[in-house]
């Protein structure tokens, strides 16, 4: 019976019904499945088909938040289990708007979905000063640091975060994304990658930390 | 001419759009979830119809000079702007508009919160603000096309600092030209509006043709 639920419960991730998608949650842990097997086998399956079907512009931005609503009323009864059994994350991001720049909803996408593929995400918010991102990574010590920015009058400050963080010699890899980003941007600032969309980052966040473990 | 006006206009003066709503979110009329979100904007419009305070601020000034040069452009006795696409908008227009519209500041933070707290909420909310600005800016619009219709003229487009050709950096010039600190609006040192759902710009008043 169990096994009919994982798919179930990819389909409401699908469809966004997150009480349903609660419920099978509850019934799932009520039958004692593991809840990395419910992360790994109900709820990401459905949120890779939901990450899918956004590359492939069949369903748009308030489709997958309706999404990842319905992963997350799954996920507030995993988490305290998840978190306990000290379950290894997919990677850690740390994730901010870069100085000066005070637009957000981009980068919680980005957070969301990255959530939704297994990662410990850290929010430094906006506005962030580039020691804010040393700080954190400092301590923290992340897989990636991921900024966003808007504008072309705050992108420069990307720039700034990625010199700070290589004069701290961090092991850390740095994602960026926003809307005036381009390839030749990422590669003049001398950033580890670029992302084009929430989707896309996840994608981009996991050859970065799947390059990293090969080359350590 | 050349007064700096204010105007507070009531909420309920507003009309939400449905169309204008769906642009600026990405709904889609044959989307799966199109009920439960249109359900979802509803309510939170009558949530938080109280915290919108939509004011626009704007000046309608003489242009003095349109510089051979092609970028300059001189309004009244002291506003000066620099670039192509202002130049262009103005090369022929007898006085130019300059707006500041905003729907106000208390919303921001509600926005801000609810992202964190539930992101499709919160995402909704920024658009039900993005889609009152615009509204906001229609009555402006009809304001100034009396306004210009009185001077046997009619409106241009609409034309901003950050569009293209006309750099980002202008908007300090637009702000100096007003008084927008009045209504509560600002401009960051990377020349950010703030409040964010707030929108900035000049129509040209050009001579009727017959």
């Amino acid at each position: 019976m169990s096994e009919n639920l994982f798919g179930e419960l990819s389909e409401v991730i699908i469809a966004g019904d997150d009480t349903t998608a609660a419920a099978i949650t509850q019934k799932l842990l009520d039958a004692e499945e593991p809840a990395k097997k419910i992360l790994d086998e109900g709820l990401m399956p459905g949120m890779n088909v939901v990450g899918k079907r956004f590359r492939e512009n069949i369903i748009f931005v308030p489709e997958v938040l309706v999404s990842a609503r319905a992963m997350k009323a799954s996920m507030s009864l995993l988490e305290p289990i998840l978190s306990a059994s000290n379950i290894k994350e997919t990677g850690t991001i740390v994730l901010g708007t870069v100085k000066g720049d005070i637009h957000d909803i981009g980068k919680n996408i980005v957070g969301m979905m990255m959530k939704g593929a297994g990662f410990k995400v850290i929010d430094l918010g906006i506005n962030v000063p580039p020691e804010k991102f040393v700080e954190t990574a400092r301590k923290e010590q992340p897989d990636i640091i991921g900024l966003s920015a808007l504008l072309t009058t705050t992108m420069g400050g990307m720039k700034t975060v990625i010199e700070q963080v290589r004069n701290a010699d961090l092991d850390v890899k740095i994602l960026v994304g926003g809307a005036p980003i381009t390839h030749e941007f990422t590669e003049q600032i001398g950033a580890d990658g670029f992302a084009k969309n929430a989707t896309d980052a996840v994608d981009r966040a996991r050859e970065l930390i799947d390059a990293q473990k090969e080359t350590s | 001419m050349n007064k700096i006006i204010t105007k507070h206009v009531p909420i309920e003066e507003l009309s939400l759009k449905v169309k204008t709503v769906n642009k600026y979110l990405q709904i889609k009329q044959n989307s799966d979830v199109y009920d439960d979100l249109h359900r979802m904007i509803f309510d939170l419009y009558s949530k938080y119809k109280p915290e919108f305070t939509p004011v626009y601020q704007y000046r309608i000034l003489a242009v003095k000079s349109v510089h051979d040069d092609g970028v300059k452009v001189i309004l009244g006795n002291q506003v000066r702007f620099t670039g192509i696409g202002i130049h262009r908008l103005l090369a022929k227009s007898k006085y130019a508009a300059l707006f500041v519209a905003t729907i106000g500041s208390d919303i921001d933070p509600i926005i801000t919160e609810l992202q964190r707290s539930d992101l499709l909420a919160g995402y909704c909310l920024e658009g039900i603000a993005s889609a009152l600005v615009t509204s906001l800016l229609d009555q402006l619009k009809q304001e100034l096309e009396k306004a210009a219709t009185n001077q046997s003229c009619e409106l241009s487009y609409r034309y901003a600092p950050g569009y293209a050709h006309w750099d980002l950096k202008e908007q300090s010039n637009l702000f100096s030209a007003l008084q927008p600190e009045q209504i509560d609006v600002h401009l960051t040192d990377a020349f950010f509006v703030v409040p964010r759902n707030s929108l900035t710009g000049v129509y040209g008043f050009n001579e009727k043709t017959t």
